[in-house]
């Protein structure tokens, strides 16, 4: 079952003495339940258009939407309970502590009171639960944000970049919280961010988004294979020749940073083989993978 | 961050609580009590009906016979300076005729009387009347503050993760706004009665109120009603205008461009008009029986009974075009809620 589904999803932003902005064209996109789901894509691919209008805040111009199975924003209000949301930097009331801010929310829902310190304690502000939400640091503040989205117990957990204004500290440890949620049954985070090592270290599957379109989706491993297939890093004392002979013995060569790059290659076994049969013997072969990065700036540069 | 500890049923999924009307409208109940203007404003409030109520209790007493002697002085005073204006006129020739009589230029000692005490039966109704204008000013301001607010600080959008249905939830925001403006207008009427009575005992007369026709503590009792409603009516309009424009300064500035420039405008330009103005609807509202407006004719020239007509605006026909007026810009301002994108 997908916890979102999303089909020929359109949004054009039309503002007084501005162009027309089209920031969604026809997206597509199935969220599996279970797992991290991340959500990337450049600022103006349309993400965060996507999540607001997948939680009712802005109404698409063409095109249908599922949460948990149900048509938003029509039964948005059957499955809201089930759905946990941080959307961009959260947003409370600056004279009120933390804990007024949850305790009103969880009030709002009927959430038992108790479940508001559970979640203060879960993001590591327990102890600053009493101060007000206007002296807490961008990290505090979007740590509440995080508690706020947890209130619910929710069976999915959207979050639009939830580690930005966080210490490296803060960052690793909403990963692992992140990886935690995952891995609870029945339950799935998806998450927007643009750290792509972050992803690609806690999700499952990707989804890419350019210029309001999805331009590659899958597992993190399917998305990485098939944009480029790994390659070889090849050092050896005369690169010249070394090139030419793998060239003339049918090998795609390029010459990289004082080495050579070869790709789409079978068997690495051959490449040693054929030099050592010309009297050529290599000081390096290195298998390299390409990362999510890549991947992302590959796609997003030819949607641009 | 340094105290994140995960917990394995961090999510672990229960029935979904339900969400439901009276949990929104208390946590709406709460969040106004707790908002920091809305208790200064309320503060303010108070304080300034309490030091009011005090102020009219220390400058009113019984001691008639000390305000007869006044008068007395008062009238004596007068008495000299007419013999030395008439025996001055006369010296100058000034022909008999010229000369006033005593009684029409002096009067007579109960006319320089002034009653010390606080009457009930005239200052009541005032005290009353203006209780109910100063709630409504401010719960305009509550009103606008406490849509305004959530627009400012966004809170708006946070509050529709929860409860997406626009409409429940800006109509609950209303309700909750209007049964505590409701509440603290009455016990503010409440207070100033009991300020009022108190003041009247104490240092005071109840006398006369057994001469009025229709009774004066019921009539007293519709008053403060009509300055309760009147602060509902403000706190919706207030609301419904900052809720459009989303900002809660923009209302006190629309506001004032209002009632400070356009009403005076149009009362100088289009004096026919008078009788849909806001300020004379609030008059007609609070005054018991209504006011009468003169309103042109069209007619330029003849006397002022051809040029002007006498428009009656009933207390009732004042409070019904108020209610149209909050009601309009009630629904506008829920209607474009309810369409517009939250970006």
């Amino acid at each position: 079952m997908s916890v979102i589904e999303v089909r020929g999803l359109e949004k054009v932003y039309r503002r007084l003495r501005r162009p027309p902005e089209r920031a969604l064209d026809g997206l597509d996109l199935d969220v599996p339940e279970g797992g991290v789901f991340g959500f990337l894509g450049p600022n103006g691919s349309g993400k965060t258009t996507t999540i607001r209008g997948l939680l009712g805040l802005i109404r698409a111009d063409a095109g249908e939407m599922k949460l948990l199975g149900r048509r938003v924003p029509d039964d948005l209000s059957r499955v809201v309970s089930s759905v946990g949301a941080l959307v961009e930097t959260p947003q409370f009331f600056p004279t009120f502590s933390g804990r007024v801010n949850l305790g009103l929310l969880a009030r709002t829902a009927g959430v038992p009171p108790g479940r508001v310190d559970e979640c203060l304690e879960i993001v590591g502000l327990r102890d600053r639960a009493r101060d007000k939400y206007k002296g807490y640091s961008l990290g505090m503040k979007q740590r509440l944000g995080i508690a706020a989205a947890l209130l619910k117990k929710p069976r999915l957990l959207i979050l639009d970049e939830p580690s930005n204004g966080l210490d490296p500290a803060g960052i690793r440890e909403v990963r692992e919280l992140l990886k935690n949620l995952g891995g609870q049954p029945d339950t799935t985070v998806f998450l927007s961010s643009h750290l792509l090592g972050e992803v690609q270290q806690i999700c499952d599957r990707v989804a890419i988004l350019a210029r309001g379109r999805c331009v590659a989706s899958g597992q993190v491993s399917e998305v990485l294979a098939s944009r480029s297939p790994s390659w070889l890093r090849v050092r050896l004392d005369d690169l010249a020749s070394g090139g030419e002979v793998l060239t003339r013995a049918g090998f795609t060569v390029s010459q990289v940073d004082g080495a050579l790059r070869l790709d789409n290659v079978a068997e690495p076994a051959a490449v040693t083989r054929v030099l050592a049969e010309q009297g050529l013997y290599l000081s390096e072969l290195t298998p390299l993978g390409i990362d999510l990065e890549t991947v992302f700036l590959d796609l997003t540069k030819e949607q641009s | 961050m340094t105290a994140v500890a995960p917990s394995p049923d961090i999510a672990r999924p229960t029935p979904a609580p339900q969400l439901r009307r009276g949990r929104l409208f208390g946590a709406e109940l709460e969040r106004l009590r707790r908002r920091r203007l809305v208790q200064v404003l309320v503060a303010i409030f108070f304080i300034g009906l309490v030091a009011a109520g005090a102020i009219i209790f220390f400058t009113h007493h019984t001691d008639t016979a000390k305000a007869q002697a006044a008068a007395q002085q008062a009238y004596e005073n007068e008495q000299r300076y007419y013999d030395e204006m008439v025996a001055q006129m006369r010296a100058e020739g000034a022909p008999p005729e010229e000369i006033p009589p005593r009684a029409k230029f002096a009067g007579r000692p109960e006319d320089y009387f002034q009653d010390p005490r606080y009457r009930a039966v005239d200052y009541l109704p005032q005290l009353v009347t203006g209780v109910g204008v100063a709630w409504a000013l401010f719960a305009c301001m509550i009103g606008a503050t406490f849509v305004g607010a959530e627009w400012a600080h966004k809170t708006m959008v946070a509050l529709l993760f929860w409860e997406p249905r626009r409409l429940r939830v800006i109509g609950l925001k209303l309700a909750a706004l209007l049964t505590g403006v409701a509440v603290i207008g009455a016990a503010a009427q409440i207070l100033a009665i009991g300020l009022g009575d108190l003041t009247a005992r104490w240092r005071g007369t109840f006398e006369g109120i057994d001469a009025i026709k229709g009774g004066f503590w019921a009539p007293l009792l519709a008053s403060a009603g009509r300055g309760v409603l009147l602060a509902l009516i403000a706190a919706a309009i207030g609301f419904a205008v900052a809720n459009l424009v989303r900002h809660t300064a923009a209302v006190l500035g629309i506001a004032f461009v209002y009632f400070a420039i356009l009403e005076s405008t149009v009362a100088g330009l289009r004096p026919a008009w008078q009788p849909y103005l806001l300020a004379t609807n609030i008059g007609a509202f609070l005054t018991r029986g209504g006011i009468d407006v003169q309103v042109p004719t069209g007619l330029v020239t003849g006397s002022p009974e051809a040029m002007f007509r006498q428009v009656h605006l009933s207390s009732a026909r004042g409070g019904l075009y108020l209610l149209a007026v909050a009601a309009v810009l009630v629904l506008i301002s829920t209607a474009l809620f309810r369409r517009r994108d939250l970006t």
